[in-house]
């Protein structure tokens, strides 16, 4: 009778732990609002060319234009994605206001702006 | 003597007028009427123009900037031809030789042979000249005869999917140009 106290005892003492475990992680996880914006690349433009993002979202661009194109800083290509061919995606998290533009057809530009 | 005076300074004005005169005839008022299959060969043969016209601009520059716009040019152009290709096959649509295309073949020749002969210190001027006005000539031609006659939408759409990359083209053309002039 005794072992079978301590064994119910036992279970719902680790029953316990592990829920109020779980509850710990749910409650510490961090809330993350982040958002993955989406620039399409398409009849020689950016689209949207200008866009406002939060701190921590992500960008991604997608060339569904008839020729490549690229994705680069303007206008020193600090960074870039190379060149992207068509239906091909390039995805970054800018962490300042950025002016981009593509490398290969230098008249087709971008910016994205923090809040 | 002075032909050949005439034709060295000005082959871009000949090109661009007898484009505008014969090819399209609108200053005729005599519009050529094409079907599906001869367009579909004219855009096939106006980018492959281009391509070589880039090609002859790899061998006879080195300018770093017009050795970039050539390398662009080629790109882009065989890009639209393997396109326009893929789509002529998909619609069973067999390319057609005819007037229009036999026309810019004969100018391609002789803007070829033109750029081929020119003195290296002019060639940059010349070959960035003449994109600037075949560009022009291009986009005209298929905004104002090759769109309005296509019949089949998807050959439509192909074609007006490369309207923005030709004056895109042409922006970078003249934006060249005016370095060159500079």
């Amino acid at each position: 009778m005794t072992a079978r106290f301590t064994k119910l005892v036992l279970v719902a003492f680790l029953s316990a732990t592990v829920l109020t475990s779980c509850q710990d992680k749910k409650e510490k996880a961090p809330i993350s609002d982040a958002v993955v914006h989406t620039v399409i690349i398409e009849g020689m433009q950016f689209n949207p060319a200008e866009l406002t993002i939060n701190s921590g979202d992500e960008v991604e661009w997608i060339n569904r234009d008839i020729v490549v194109h690229d994705v680069s800083e303007d206008p020193g290509k600090t960074w870039g994605s190379g060149a992207l061919e068509v239906g091909e995606t390039y995805r970054m998290k800018p962490i300042k206001d950025i002016d981009y533009f593509c490398s290969i057809h230098p008249t087709m530009k971008g910016k994205i702006k923090m809040k | 003597m002075y032909s050949r005076t005439f034709f060295r300074k000005w082959p871009l004005g000949i090109f661009l007028l007898i484009f505008l005169f014969t090819v399209t005839g609108w200053a005729q008022n005599d519009v050529p009427q094409l079907n599906d299959a001869q367009i579909a060969h004219i855009a096939v043969i106006a980018n492959q123009i281009d391509v070589d016209y880039g090609k002859v601009a790899l061998t006879k520059t080195k300018d770093a900037e017009v050795l970039q716009f050539a390398e662009v040019m080629i790109r882009d152009h065989e890009a639209i031809i393997a396109q326009a290709t893929a789509l002529a096959t998909k619609l069973g649509v067999t390319p057609e030789d005819n007037d229009v295309s036999k026309s810019l073949m004969e100018q391609q020749k002789t803007m070829v042979a033109t750029l081929k002969n020119a003195k290296k210190d002019d060639f940059a001027k010349l070959y960035i000249d003449n994109e600037v006005a075949y560009h022009q000539a291009v986009v005209d031609a298929v905004k104002g005869l090759l769109i309005p006659q296509t019949q089949n939408a998807e050959l439509k759409s192909t074609l007006e999917k490369v309207v923005p990359l030709l004056e895109h083209h042409l922006e970078m053309a003249v934006q060249a140009q005016r370095k060159i002039t500079q």
